[in-house]
């Protein structure tokens, strides 16, 4: 889908207005187009049934799906019942100032001017970021309040050509996304099964060994940080794994998972509770196995290390 | 025949799992969505330079901001934080009590609609910015704070009601009255179940929060000490200002202490280095991402005599012979110590005696009884606000 300019102007008449239906014609025209865009192109990546969805209502309400794009976007914004100013527009403008790193008094010069942004664009980053927020939560309350109705797959592809095709190449549907059989909602209770016990920890050694080799360095390196208490977002471990948090947080989550899909496929005649138990045993031995595999100097990046010699200052 | 063993074990109930479950998803649609490119635009920086459509800067869009609602914090107050503070994602926070000395608990709203953990309230309300009140991230700022937001909204008396009964429950056990367990998230039986992912991000977000309780705290016990008046809310520095405490912090930041004597005879002894600046600086200078480890240090002898302070045994007292520094401290002078192995603020002293002694004013005997302690693993950042 092609990008959709906006002017400054059109943004600060919707910041002044409560919604975009009472700003000019221009001003709605842009707006909907730049932000009902963003959000149908969140969604076409995404679930074909929660796209559906919108299609429906656009239709029902005899609009385009743009507008109905839009609408989801200030649903999202609102905060109150009644008509108060949104503050969230006021942290919207707030947090684009900040993208030219220049004081407000300072006088430009030709150094400074790769450093300026002009307020349209920094608005449409930031706005970029909300509407990815704004989409999940949409998605969310659907999937909460949409009963499951009889049969109806819930994934049945749309058909998207052109410039309708979706811009991931694939359509991932929200029962796409792993169920959550690795919630280990289990917890062992039992005080005395000590053999039990033992026996089940033997087990998990033996297939956390057979699953190590098939980490990665950098599914060692989020597995011995997330035993160790850091955060997914700590910008140590950002630093040390070479990329983003979004990578950190999902590549723990991929990791957790297929130990937990492989062990439940594995003892699929198993009693549920107990394949749970071995899933986080067999997690726990894993992140020893991991630490092995972690340099000294990944470590003591990390603030791992033990007390040790150090003879530098930090 | 079973290949596990069987080991007797608790469960979450078929509501709890569905409870999960629906939170699991919008985890999942989370950071496939956090994953995703950014659309292609002129927003990208790189297009930014190179021939983007011509206008006013970024930053005059200040001009159209609301001012922050600094007159009247109160319980009940539902805030917006304002960016400077916390930049991520708009954060809401619900103030809950006021406590002494300026301080006020608040507790932030979740970014889904489903409670995640037995911390986390479900409000009813049908906004998505306070579906999920975050009990367990519950902290105490300094009113200072509060001031950089806008009041959107209240709580009902209600509602407060059951924000405490939520956070007595999760944080001293207190029975969770009926109606309200049924609105609370699952509980977490595993450190690998996402959830921990996702409280430890939460709580790392809210770090700017507990930095500002912390540096209340320390004036607040630094005057208690001293024994003076607690000092006036300073206000915070805004984002250029922060730009500018980044850019030119650098430049002011040290200068070389000789030492006479350095470590003579096997004596144990600290580093010290000159922060030409306040504490307040030197924080800011942190806090705008300033790091320890840029600064030049210097070789400098003290001796530090750690040991419990009789009254208060979690206290200790230390004192440093700062004698042999050249150019000499001065009377008065206040000194943060940071464990250079740690990367960790632990206590801060005042320089006394003319400039000959540094005592510890404030520091925990723990962070000093360390099996392995050494006197060469402190440094001491010696603050000099004046010329």
């Amino acid at each position: 889908m092609a990008f959709v300019e906006t002017k400054l102007e059109h943004w600060i008449e919707w910041k002044q207005k409560c919604a975009v239906d009472l700003c000019l014609e221009e001003t709605r025209n842009a707006l909907m187009a730049y932000g009902g865009a963003q959000i149908l192109n969140r969604l076409k990546g995404w679930d074909s049934r929660i796209l559906q969805d919108l299609l429906d209502q656009a239709a029902k309400n005899a609009c385009l799906p743009i507008r109905e794009g839009w609408r989801i976007l200030e649903t999202f914004l609102h905060e109150t019942p009644n008509k108060s100013p949104i503050r969230h527009k006021d942290w919207l403008f707030a947090q684009a100032s900040k993208f030219s790193h220049l004081e407000p008094d300072s006088s430009l010069t030709a150094a400074d001017a790769n450093r300026i942004v002009p307020a349209q664009v920094a608005l449409q980053k930031v706005m970029a970021g909300v509407v990815k927020t704004a989409v999940r939560r949409h998605c969310e309350r659907l999937l909460k309040e949409l009963p499951k109705t009889n049969g109806e797959s819930l994934d049945a592809p749309l058909s998207l050509d052109g410039d309708e095709a979706c811009t991931r190449g694939t359509v991932m549907a929200i029962e796409d996304f792993p169920d959550a059989d690795a919630v280990m909602g289990t917890k062992d209770v039992s005080p005395d099964d000590a053999a039990a016990r033992a026996e089940m920890r033997n087990l998990a050694l033996a297939e956390a060994k057979a699953l190590e080799p098939g980490l990665s360095d950098r599914e060692c390196l989020l597995l011995v940080a997330h035993d160790a208490g850091m955060a997914m977002s700590d910008p140590l471990l950002l630093e040390a794994a070479g990329v983003k948090k979004s990578v950190t947080s999902a590549g723990l989550n991929g990791l957790v998972r297929r130990v937990c899909q492989k062990l439940a496929q594995q003892y699929s005649q198993e009693d549920p509770a107990d394949v749970r138990l071995l899933q986080k045993n067999t997690l726990e031995y894993l992140v020893q196995l991991a630490e092995q595999r972690i340099s000294p100097e990944i470590k003591a990046r990390l603030g791992l290390l033990p007390e040790g010699k150090d003879d530098e200052l930090f | 025949m079973s290949k596990l063993p069987h080991i007797r074990s608790q469960s979450l109930s078929p509501e709890e799992t569905a409870r999960v479950q629906r939170w699991q998803r919008a985890w999942r649609m989370h950071l496939d969505l956090q994953g995703q490119a950014e659309e292609p635009s002129s927003a990208d920086p790189a297009s930014a330079q190179t021939g983007c459509p011509a206008g006013e800067p970024a930053f005059r869009l200040q001009e159209w901001v609301a001012p922050y609602d600094q007159d009247s914090v109160a319980v009940g107050d539902i805030r917006l934080l304002s960016p400077e503070i916390i930049d991520e994602r708009a954060v809401y926070v619900a103030v809950l009590a006021e406590a002494e000395w300026g301080m006020w608990l608040v507790a932030p709203y979740g970014n889904f609609s489903e409670p995640c953990a037995p911390g986390e309230l479900e409000t009813g309300r049908k906004e998505a910015a306070f579906q999920v009140l975050c009990l367990w991230n519950l902290h105490s700022v300094p009113v200072e704070l509060l001031h950089r937001s806008w009041k959107v909204d209240s709580l009902t008396e209600q509602e407060l009601q059951e924000a405490k009964a939520v956070f007595q429950n999760v944080a001293a056990g207190r029975p969770l009255p009926e109606p309200l367990r049924a609105r609370v998230g699952s509980p977490i039986f595993s450190q690998f179940d996402d959830r921990v992912v996702y409280q430890r991000e939460e709580a790392a977000l809210m770090a700017p929060l507990a930095r500002a309780a912390q540096r209340r705290m320390e004036e607040v016990q630094l005057a208690w000490i001293l024994d003076i008046p607690i000092p006036a809310h300073n206000p915070r520095p805004t984002g250029p200002e922060i730009s500018r405490i980044r850019d030119n912090m650098a430049r002011k930041l040290t200068e070389e202490l000789t030492l006479a004597a350095a470590a003579a005879g096997g004596q144990p002894y600290s580093h010290v280095a000159l922060f030409k600046g306040s504490l307040q600086e030197l924080e800011d200078w942190l806090a705008a991402g300033g790091a320890l480890n840029r600064l030049k240090v210097f070789t400098a002898s003290a001796i530090v005599e750690p040991q419990p302070d009789q009254a208060k045994p979690s206290k200790c007292f230390a004192q440093w012979d700062l004698g042999a520094l050249s150019p000499a401290p001065a009377e008065g002078d206040l000194f943060a110590v940071f464990d250079r192995k740690a990367k960790r603020f632990i206590g801060q002293g005042r320089v006394a005696q003319g400039g000959q002694v540094g005592s510890l004013i404030e520091g925990a005997w723990e962070l000093f009884n360390r099996p392995a302690f050494r006197c060469q693993d402190l440094l001491l950042l010696l603050l000099r606000c004046g010329p």
